[in-house]
C-alpha cells in the first residue's frame, strides 16, 4: 500500500499531541506544595486568625485576606509575608501605623514567634513555632509535633519521634517494610515549616496520598491515607495544631 | 470502626491515579520525535546516504543541550519537575525543524541562542528563587530597559521597515525590544506589600507608556501592540481598578488612532485585511498571507513532510511565516498544538496563582504566559488573515536569536510561578 | 493575596479571545481550505498556470474522457466524443463553467481535506472522477442531432445514473473553431442545454395537466370534449392543430388536442395546476451533483381563462429544462417518486481510497402511486395509438409524449420528446429537444429512439 508512506506523518502528529497532553496533564494534576502556617491571636478576645498564604493582607477592605473590624485600621493596613528568611510584616501606608512589640514599623520588619503586633489599637500575638527569635534554639518539635502512622494492614501504630519518621526497606528505617518493591529509603513523614509533609525519596514505586501520587513532597493532615506502593498507612496528627481548610 | 477503615483500605489498593510525568521517558520521546524530524532534513538522500553534516551538528548540539540541562538540574539543583522545560524543548524542536527546512543557514544562530536562552532561563529561575532579591532588581532593570530602548532610537538600523535592530560590528545584530520584554514582566510584577502602596501603579503606567512610545518611534508596530496588551493585563492584575485601565486604554487608543492615521504602513495593513485573495492583493500585499493559507490547506491534517512544502520558499518564511511552514510540513494538527501550548501556559499560570508564594510570582507568570500568548496569537492569526497582519515572530519557533533568548527568559517566570520549583524538602532527605 | 489571585482571572478573557481566533481559523480551513489549495497560486498544483497532476475523468465503461500527460490536459481520442461530452467534462479554459472539470477541480487536483496535497506530491496524480455517462452513446446522440441545436438526456430512473447528456451546438475542445464567437451556429455554445436550457415545454406539459386532472377531478377522464379547432374564451382562442371533434382525455392526450387540454386546465384551475407542476419539480431547485441546474418556471394566472388554457398545453410563460423533463418521466416511471439524477459515480484518490460514491437518492414524492400508474398507462397508450412501438427495439415498452413548442410565429417550433421505457432491464427515462426542429413526434422521437436503442443494444 502506497498509503503506508503516510503513516510517519500521522504518527508524528499523534506524538506531538501526546507530548503536549502528557506534559500539561502532569502540570495540572499536581496538588500544590505545602502552605505556610502561622496564627494571629487577638489578645483581647482570644480569637484566632489563621494565616495560610505566603502573603496575607490585613485591613478593613472586603477583599483583604484577613478583614479587620477595628475602625482605626486602614482599608489596606499591612501585609504579613513569609519569605525565605522568615516572617515579615510591612505597613502599607496605613494612617495609624503598625507596631511590633510597641515599636512603629518602617519597611519590612521581621516577625518572631510570640511577637505582639498592634494594628488599629488591637494587639495580636504572632504564633509561628518555627520562627523563634533565638535562631540556635532547637525547633520545638518534640513537644509540639507528635503524630502516629498506623499500618492499616496490621493496625500497628508507629509513633513519630522528633518530628520525623523514615519509611523503607532498610532496617535502619523507623518503619521497615520487607517488600522488594519498596525502596531502601522510600519516604519520609516529617514536620516542617509548612506543617506535616510526606516526601517521596525518589522511590521507584512511588508514594500516594489519598489515592493521588505524591510529586516530591505533599502536605498531609490528620486522617490522610498514605500509600507506600501497595502498603497502606493512616496518619494521625497528635500535635494539637491542626490545619483546617488548607485542603481546598 | 477499625473494620470500616480496613474496608476502605482495600478499596484504596488501586494503582495510583494521575501518575506524575516521568521525565526521562518523556525526554526520550521528545528526543525521538526531534530525531525523526531532524533526520528528514539532514538526510537529503537516503539511498546514497547523503547527509548534511553541518545541519547534523546543530541538531546534535540541540539534543545534547536538552539532556545536559536535565542532568545538571536534577543533580545540582535537585529539581524533579521538568514539564515546563519539556514543552519548551518540544516547541524549540519544532522551530529547529521548520528553520532547518526554511532557512538552514539560520540554524547556527538559533543553536547558539538556544544555549544562551537555556542558561538565561536557569539564571533567571535562580534569581527569582528569592522574591526579595528579585524586587530589588526591578529599579535598575527598569532603567536599563529605558536606556536600551532610547539607545535603540539613536543606534538602531532599519531592517524590513522597523528600526528595532542594533548591529554590532557586521556580524551580530540584536533586537533590544526582545530583551525589554523580560524586563517589562519583571518590572510589572510586585509583591503584595508593594501592590498595596498607591504610587506603585503610576510608575508602572509611566514605564509602559515610555516602552510603547519608543516602540512606535521605532516603527515596531507588532511589538508595541504586544506590550500594550501585556500592560493592560498587568495593570488590571495589580490594581483591579477598571477606571485606571479605562483611562490608560482611552489614551492609548487615541494615540494609536492618531498614529494609524499618519502611518501608511499601518493603513495598508488594514486595507489588505480580509482582502488578501483580491486580484490586486493576491500577488502584492496579500502575498504572504495567501501563500500561508495555501500552505495550510495543502498540508492537510498531517502535513507533507519536512522539506516538502512551498511556504518555505516565500520571503520571511523562517520568521513571520513560520506557522505556515509548520502547518504545511508537519500538519495543521501540529500547528494547532503549538497554539494550544501557549493557551495552556496561560491557563496554567492562572491555575497556579492560588498557591503561589507571592503575588510577584503569580503576576509575573501570568504576564509572561500572557505575553507569549499575545505574540503567538498575533503572529498566527496575522499570517492567516484572521486579524490584520503585523510582523511579529512566533515564540520559540521563529528564527531569531534575541527572540529565542527572550522566550526562554519569559518561560523562567512561568517556571518560577510553579510552587514546586523551589521545594526544599528534597535535599534534606538525602543522607 | 486572595484579591490578586482573583484578578488574575482576567487572563481568561484573553485566552477566550485566542480560542475564538483558533476556532475561526479552524472553521475557515474546513470551509475554504479546498478553495485555497486549488488556487492557481498553489505551486504544488500548478506549474505555469496548468494543473500538473489533475486526475482522470472516466466514463461508465472506464474510457478516459480527460487525462493529464506531461503536464498537459488532454481529452478523449475521438473528436466526436470530445464534442459530445464537452458540456459534461468541460474544457481547459474554464469557458464551460458548470462542468466536471471545473466543479470537481478540488477533487481532480489531488487535494483532499485530510491529506492536503500529499498524494499529489507523492504519486504525482490527483483523484479520478468516474462518471455515469456512456461515451459511445453520447456520441450516437450527438450524431443523431445532425448538427442541429438541441439537447438529449437519458437517465436510469431506478438508480439516477445519467447515461447520456449531450448539448448542441458544441465544439471540440482540442480544436477550438476560430469563429466560435462570431458564427451564429455557435450561439450559446458554452451553455449546457440539458441543465441550463430553459424552453417552453409545449405539449409535453399535457402530461402534468393530466396528472392535475386525475388528482383533482375524478370524473374528468370520462368527460367528453368537443374540438372545433380551438378553445374559445372571452379573451380569445386557444388554437388546436386539428379539428378532433368529440373525444375523451385519453384520446386527447394521444392526439395532443389543445382544445380539450385548454378546457381541462380551466376545469382543474390555476392553483391546482401550478401545485401539481411544482410537485413535479417546477419552481424547485434541482441539482446534478455540484453542477448547476436552472430552475424551471411556471406561473399560472387565476382569472385569465385564455392564459390558463395556454398554460395547460405548455405554451404560456412556462419554461422547463430538459433535465427536469427526464426527472418528471422518472417520477412517473418510478411510481410517483423521482430518483435524483447524478453524473459522478465515484471519486477515487491516487492511493486508491474511494472518497465519494454515488447512491440512489430519492426526491420528494411528485404524485400518488395510482396517479403515476394511470399516467403510465396513458403514456403507453400514446405509443400504441399514435407514435408506434416500431421506433424502439422490440419489447422495450416505450411510454412518452411528444411536444411542439412555439416560441416565435416566424420560427419553426422546437421539437420535444420525453418518455421512458416501462422495462425492468432498461429502466431509462429520456428526453430529446431539437431547437426549431418542427414536430416533436416526427423529429425528436427518432433522435431519442436512436440513442435509447443504442443503449439497449450495447448492454
Amino acid at each position: 500500500m502506497k498509503l503506508l508512506l503516510y503513516l510517519p506523518q500521522i504518527l508524528l502528529c499523534l506524538v506531538a499531541i501526546f507530548i503536549i497532553v502528557r506534559c500539561f496533564v502532569s502540570l495540572f494534576s499536581m496538588r500544590p506544595a505545602g502552605k505556610p502556617k502561622a496564627v494571629l491571636i487577638n489578645k483581647q478576645s482570644g480569637k484566632k486568625l489563621a494565616i495560610s498564604t505566603y502573603e496575607t493582607s490585613l485591613g478593613r477592605a472586603k477583599n483583604s485576606d484577613i478583614q479587620l473590624a477595628s475602625s482605626l485600621a486602614s482599608r489596606s493596613h499591612a501585609v504579613i509575608s513569609r519569605r525565605k528568611k522568615g516572617w515579615f510584616i510591612t505597613d502599607t501606608e496605613s494612617k495609624a501605623g503598625t507596631f511590633v512589640n510597641g515599636e512603629q514599623t518602617e519597611g519590612a520588619v521581621r516577625l518572631y514567634h510570640g511577637d505582639t503586633i498592634t494594628i488599629g489599637g488591637v494587639d495580636y500575638t504572632f504564633i509561628a513555632p518555627h520562627a523563634s527569635r533565638d535562631e540556635n534554639a532547637a525547633v520545638p518539635v518534640s513537644q509540639e509535633a507528635r503524630g502516629t502512622l498506623i499500618n492499616l494492614a496490621t493496625n500497628y501504630p508507629y509513633q513519630i519521634q522528633g518530628g520525623k519518621l523514615t519509611i523503607g526497606r532498610n532496617e535502619n528505617c523507623d518503619v521497615v517494610i520487607e517488600d522488594i518493591t519498596v525502596s531502601r529509603l522510600h519516604a519520609v513523614v516529617q514536620y516542617t515549616d509548612e506543617g506535616w509533609v510526606v516526601a517521596d525519596n525518589d522511590s521507584k514505586a512511588g508514594v500516594g496520598v489519598n489515592g493521588y501520587r505524591v510529586h516530591g513532597s505533599e502536605p498531609i493532615e490528620d486522617g490522610d491515607k498514605i500509600m507506600i506502593n501497595t502498603h497502606l498507612f493512616m496518619f494521625r496528627d497528635g500535635s494539637g495544631v491542626q490545619r483546617r481548610g488548607a485542603r481546598g | 470502626m477499625v473494620k470500616s477503615t480496613e474496608d476502605k483500605a482495600l478499596k484504596m489498593r488501586k494503582p495510583l491515579k494521575r501518575r506524575p510525568l516521568k521525565t526521562v521517558p518523556m525526554l526520550l520521546l521528545i528526543t525521538a520525535y526531534q530525531l525523526y524530524m531532524f533526520s528528514q532534513l539532514a538526510v537529503t538522500n537516503i539511498k546514497a546516504l547523503e547527509i548534511n553534516y553541518t545541519m547534523l551538528i546543530y541538531f546534535g548540539v540541540f539534543i545534547v543541550a536538552e539532556w545536559l540541562y536535565y542532568i545538571v538540574m536534577r543533580a545540582f539543583a535537585k529539581r524533579r519537575n521538568f514539564e515546563i522545560e519539556l514543552i519548551g524543548f518540544f516547541l524549540t524542536g519544532i522551530g529547529f525543524a521548520a528553520i532547518g527546512s526554511a532557512k538552514p543557514d539560520g540554524l547556527l544562530v538559533q543553536t547558539g541562542a538556544f544555549l544562551l536562552g537555556l542558561i538565561g532561563f536557569s539564571v533567571l529561575v535562580w534569581i527569582l528563587g528569592d522574591s526579595e532579591r528579585a524586587m530589588k532588581l526591578r529599579l535598575p532593570l527598569g532603567i536599563l530597559a529605558l536606556v536600551i530602548l532610547v539607545a535603540n532610537i539613536f543606534l538602531g538600523s532599519d531592517i524590513n521597515g522597523a528600526r528595532n535592530w542594533i548591529v554590532i560590528g557586521n556580524a551580530i545584530s540584536i533586537q533590544p525590544s526582545e530583551f525589554v520584554k523580560i524586563i517589562f514582566v519583571f518590572v510589572g510584577a510586585a509583591t503584595l506589600e508593594k501592590l498595596q502602596t498607591s504610587k506603585n501603579l503610576y510608575t508602572f503606567i509611566g514605564f509602559s507608556a515610555a516602552c510603547v512610545g519608543v516602540l512606535f518611534i521605532l516603527r515596531d508596530f507588532g511589538t508595541a501592540v504586544i506590550f500594550f496588551l501585556t500592560f493592560l493585563l498587568i495593570a488590571f492584575m495589580r490594581s483591579g481598578d477598571v477606571r485606571t485601565i479605562a483611562l490608560a486604554l482611552a489614551s492609548a487608543g487615541l494615540g494609536g488612532w492618531l498614529i494609524a492615521m499618519f502611518k501608511t504602513t499601518v493603513k495598508n495593513r488594514f486595507a489588505t485585511y480580509r482582502h488578501v485573495w483580491d486580484a490586486d492583493m493576491i500577488d502584492g500585499k496579500g502575498f504572504q498571507q495567501t501563500r500561508v493559507l495555501i500552505g495550510i490547506a495543502s498540508g492537510g491534517l498531517f502535513g507533507l513532510g519536512l522539506g516538502k512544502g512551498n511556504v518555505r520558499d516565500v520571503i520571511f518564511s523562517s520568521t513571520d511565516l513560520i506557522f505556515g511552514v509548520v502547518c504545511e510540513e508537519l500538519g495543521v494538527i501540529t500547528g494547532f498544538a503549538v497554539l494550544a501550548c501557549f493557551m495552556l501556559f496561560a491557563v496554567y499560570a492562572i491555575n497556579n496563582a492560588k498557591t503561589s508564594r507571592s503575588t510577584f510570582y503569580s503576576i509575573a507568570a501570568t504576564a509572561a504566559a500572557g505575553l507569549l500568548l499575545f505574540q503567538a496569537s498575533i503572529n498566527i492569526f496575522g499570517v492567516t488573515d484572521v486579524i490584520p497582519f503585523t510582523g511579529v515572530t512566533l515564540p520559540f519557533i521563529s528564527r531569531g536569536g534575541s527572540s529565542m533568548i527572550s522566550c526562554w527568559g519569559l518561560l523562567a517566570f512561568i517556571k518560577a510561578g510553579d510552587s514546586r520549583t523551589y521545594l526544599t524538602t528534597y535535599g534534606e532527605l538525602k543522607k | 493575596m486572595k484579591s490578586a489571585s482573583n484578578r488574575i482571572r482576567i487572563m481568561w478573557i484573553f485566552i477566550a479571545l485566542s480560542l475564538a481566533g483558533g476556532v475561526f481559523l479552524m472553521f475557515s480551513i474546513i470551509t475554504q481550505g479546498g478553495e485555497w489549495a486549488t488556487s492557481s497560486r498553489n505551486a504544488h498544483l500548478y506549474v505555469n498556470g496548468t494543473l500538473i497532476g489533475a486526475g482522470n475523468i472516466t466514463d461508465s465503461n472506464g474510457e478516459i474522457l480527460c487525462a493529464t500527460s506531461d503536464g498537459k490536459r488532454s481529452f478523449h481520442e475521438d473528436g466526436e466524443v470530445r464534442s459530445a461530452l464537452l458540456h459534461v467534462v468541460g474544457d481547459n479554459h474554464g469557458y464551460i463553467s458548470s462542468s466536471i472539470q471545473n466543479q470537481y477541480r478540488t477533487n481532480l487536483s489531488g487535494y483532499n481535506r485530510i491529506m492536503g496535497v500529499w498524494e499529489l506530491c507523492n504519486f504525482e496524480q490527483g483523484s479520478e472522477v468516474n462518471l455515469t455517462v456512456n461515451a459511445k452513446a453520447c456520441r450516437v446522440a450527438y450524431e443523431a442531432l445532425q448538427g442541429r441545436k438541441g439537447a438529449i438526456c437519458v437517465y436510469n430512473y431506478k438508480t439516477g445514473a445519467v447515461l447520456v447528456s449531450v448539448s448542441a451546438p458544441t465544439y471540440d475542445p482540442e480544436n477550438i473553431p476560430d469563429d466560435i464567437n462570431d458564427n451564429e451556429a455557435y450561439d450559446g455554445v458554452y451553455i449546457n442545454r440539458v441543465t441550463m436550457g430553459l424552453y417552453p415545454p409545449g405539449s409535453t406539459f399535457k402530461v402534468l395537466t393530466t396528472a392535475a386532472a386525475i388528482d383533482n377531478l375524478p370524473g374528468e377522464s370520462d368527460k367528453t370534449f368537443y374540438c372545433d379547432g380551438a378553445y374559445h374564451t372571452s379573451y380569445g382562442d386557444v388554437n388546436c392543430m386539428g379539428e378532433h371533434g368529440d373525444l375523451q382525455m385519453k384520446e386527447a392526450l394521444a392526439k395532443s388536442c389543445n382544445t380539450a387540454y385548454a378546457e381541462i386546465a380551466n376545469d382543474v384551475g390555476a392553483k391546482s395546476l401550478q401545485k401539481t407542476a411544482e410537485n413535479f419539480g417546477y419552481n424547485q431547485k434541482i441539482s446534478l451533483g455540484k453542477l448547476g441546474v436552472y430552475t424551471s418556471q411556471i406561473h399560472t394566472k387565476k382569472d385569465d381563462a385564455l392564459e390558463l388554457g395556454w398554460a395547460g398545453v405548455g405554451q404560456s410563460t412556462t419554461l422547463v429544462t430538459p433535465l427536469l423533463q427526464v426527472r418528471i418521466m422518472g417520477a412517473i416511471a418510478g411510481g410517483g417518486v423521482p430518483v435524483e439524477p447524478y453524473l459522478v459515480q465515484k471519486v477515487t484518490t491516487a492511493s486508491g481510497f474511494v472518497k465519494e460514491t454515488a447512491g440512489v437518492k430519492k426526491g420528494s414524492r411528485s404524485c400518488s402511486e395510482e396517479t403515476a400508474a394511470e399516467l403510465k398507462s396513458l403514456l403507453r397508450n400514446n405509443f400504441e395509438e399514435q407514435y408506434g412501438d416500431w421506433h424502439f427495439n422490440e419489447g422495450l415498452n416505450p411510454c412518452g409524449k411528444s411536444g411542439t413548442a412555439e416560441t416565435d410565429p416566424d420560427k419553426t417550433p422546437h421539437a420535444w420528446f420525453t418518455g421512458f421505457l416501462d422495462n425492468d432491464e432498461y429502466p431509462y427515462a429520456f428526453v430529446a429537444l431539437v431547437e426549431e426542429g418542427g414536430s416533436g413526434s416526427e423529429v425528436a422521437l427518432p433522435v431519442v429512439a436512436q440513442v435509447v436503442n443504442y443503449l439497449a443494444d450495447a448492454q
